[in-house]
């Protein structure tokens, strides 16, 4: 069982780890309109993305495996959408700016011409519709691994502990403290923004983010069974 | 009748949700919490000396998260003890706002002093004026978390079955980031330049020169939050509310494997909603002129 615990907690951080390249990110700058993608930092925008996935999960708790996992990434999904939807609106009717990035010419899913529509000076502002569906993938990652995450240590610490109230508390602090790691490492690795899989950072920066979040989830996989071996066994 | 009192509560939330949505992203703003904060470090280093409240005392999630979570602990605890629940939540909310208090003040001395080296003096008229607006804008926010967590941990039914501490920290967390994606841009793209041209984004050039006068002498964190209170903070809002909203609604009125579809189409409908939005901006202001 612990085994299977190792395998599934390896699996779902990495899975964060990769999320959080596909979410396009502005940073400072893009709270600004100074940059395109989300106008927070890299781990914030995780953090509660991955929250409101867990938060999903738990209503599903008396559920099947594969239901709490789909709710996860329905939920973490919904959030982000939602989230760049109005974030969009604040840019295009309290800023005034079209929604365009220079970091590519011609959004691939549309077609629109993006290098006329950046404002001088600036390397774009809001989320185009490539970028927003880059998001909603990358969601859906750190969504479907938070959760498995969670599912895991759930079942696990069930079979000791029995009390679901506890049970469930203790896997939620668990595995949102996956993501607040995995969320930095990974932007450490993106270094202010991205936006998203159609971006030239994004194929630079993949083997490298995929790597380091593999090593840095086994280390703390290991960690995590040292701990739910003790809550279980001793 | 579990059904209707479960969208009676699911409907109420997304109402709590939306006040609590909307004050903290207004606080962050009468307080200058999050990524617009840096133009407000970086303008004594270019000679524009302000009277705008400067503080970033975290991340925007990590301090709504922290200040949630001690407010839960505490009401926890009361509750524990068999107090009334009204007076616990008021309890509860004002002790944790007398924390974010704290920080805010010490947090303002310390950035306003660190930049003396600049002549950037510290008006102490700022922390009388702006330390109670934020702090009742905060109290107004944690109160509506605290009570989405009681109501979310003890009267749903089914209930989702975390500790009340656990559920405020994990509402927070999700408030904060959501308020720091939305609502930030009604503030620092253009409330922190108006006196640079509408219908354009920020040049790099121009970080740092952000508009220090108002209509009447110095421009105060006070007109920035009456300026957002007029959409970048409700859009927030509207924002947490709706994410609240449909991750319980899709659930009941659709069924378990229905709402799952559900969300799916609701996805699908944002982003398509997004790309009629992307067409009508640029059909509406056109292209840059060179």
């Amino acid at each position: 069982m612990l085994l299977e615990l190792l395998l599934s907690l390896i699996i779902g951080s990495t899975l964060i780890g990769i999320g959080v390249h596909f979410i396009p990110v502005g940073g400072a700058p893009a709270a600004l309109s100074t940059s395109a993608g989300i106008p927070t930092g890299a781990p914030m925008i995780t953090i509660g993305m991955g929250v409101t996935g867990i938060l999903s999960a738990l209503t599903f708790i008396n559920q099947p495996t594969y239901m709490m996992l789909l709710s996860g990434v329905i939920g973490s999904m919904l959030m982000i959408a939602v989230t760049m939807f109005f974030s969009n609106i604040i840019h295009v009717y309290g800023v005034g700016v079209p929604l365009a990035s220079s970091t590519f010419e011609k959004d691939p899913l549309t077609g629109f011409e993006q290098e006329e529509y950046v404002s001088p000076g600036t390397t774009g502002h809001g989320i185009p519709t490539i970028s927003f569906v880059s998001g909603l993938i990358g969601a859906g990652l750190g969504g479907f691994g938070g959760t498995l995450a969670f599912n895991s240590l759930y079942s696990e610490l069930i079979l000791s502990m029995r009390d679901i109230a506890h049970v469930s508390t203790i896997a939620t602090i668990l595995s949102l403290v996956l993501f607040f790691i995995l969320a930095v490492v990974a932007s450490y690795n993106i270094g202010g923004t991205i936006q998203g899989f159609n971006d030239e950072k994004f194929k630079q920066k993949f083997l490298s983010g995929f790597l380091s979040c593999f090593l840095i989830s086994i280390v703390l996989s290991l960690v995590y069974i040292l701990i739910v071996w003790g809550l279980s066994y001793v | 009748m579990d059904l209707i009192y479960n969208l009676m509560l699911t409907v109420f939330m997304g109402l709590i949700a939306i006040v609590a949505g909307m004050f903290e992203d207004l606080e962050s703003d009468v307080a200058s919490t999050s990524n617009p904060n840096s133009q407000v470090q970086l303008a004594p280093q270019i000679g524009n000396l302000h009277k705008l409240f400067n503080r970033a005392v975290s991340g925007e999630p990590l301090l709504v998260g922290t200040m949630a979570t001690i407010a839960g602990v505490i009401c926890y605890v009361l509750l524990s003890l068999n107090y009334p629940l009204v007076l616990v939540l008021l309890i509860a909310t004002f002790i944790a706002t007398l924390v974010q208090v704290v920080l805010s003040i010490t947090s303002y001395m310390g950035r306003i002093t660190s930049q003396a080296l600049y002549n950037q003096p510290l008006f102490l008229d700022v922390i009388y004026k702006h330390v109670p607006i934020m702090a009742a804008h905060a109290y107004i926010s944690i109160f509506s978390i605290t009570l989405l967590s009681y109501i979310m941990t003890n009267l749903l039914n089914p209930v989702i079955p975390v500790a009340l501490p656990v559920m405020s920290l994990l509402l927070g967390l999700s408030l904060g980031s959501i308020g720091s994606a939305v609502g930030d841009i009604h503030y620092g793209a253009e409330k922190l330049y108006q006196s640079s041209e509408f219908g354009c984004g920020i040049p790099v050039s121009l970080n740092g020169n952000i508009t220090t006068k108002s209509a009447l002498g110095s421009r105060q964190s006070i007109d920035v939050v009456n300026f957002c209170s007029k959409f970048g903070g409700p859009v927030t809002g509207l924002c947490f509310g709706i994410i609240i909203f449909l991750n319980f609604w899709i659930y009941l009125v659709f069924g378990i494997q229905g709402g799952l579809l559900a969300g799916v189409c609701i996805i699908i409908i944002f982003l398509v909603l997004n790309i009629i939005l992307e067409r009508k901006s640029r059909l509406k202001y056109g292209k840059f002129e060179k």
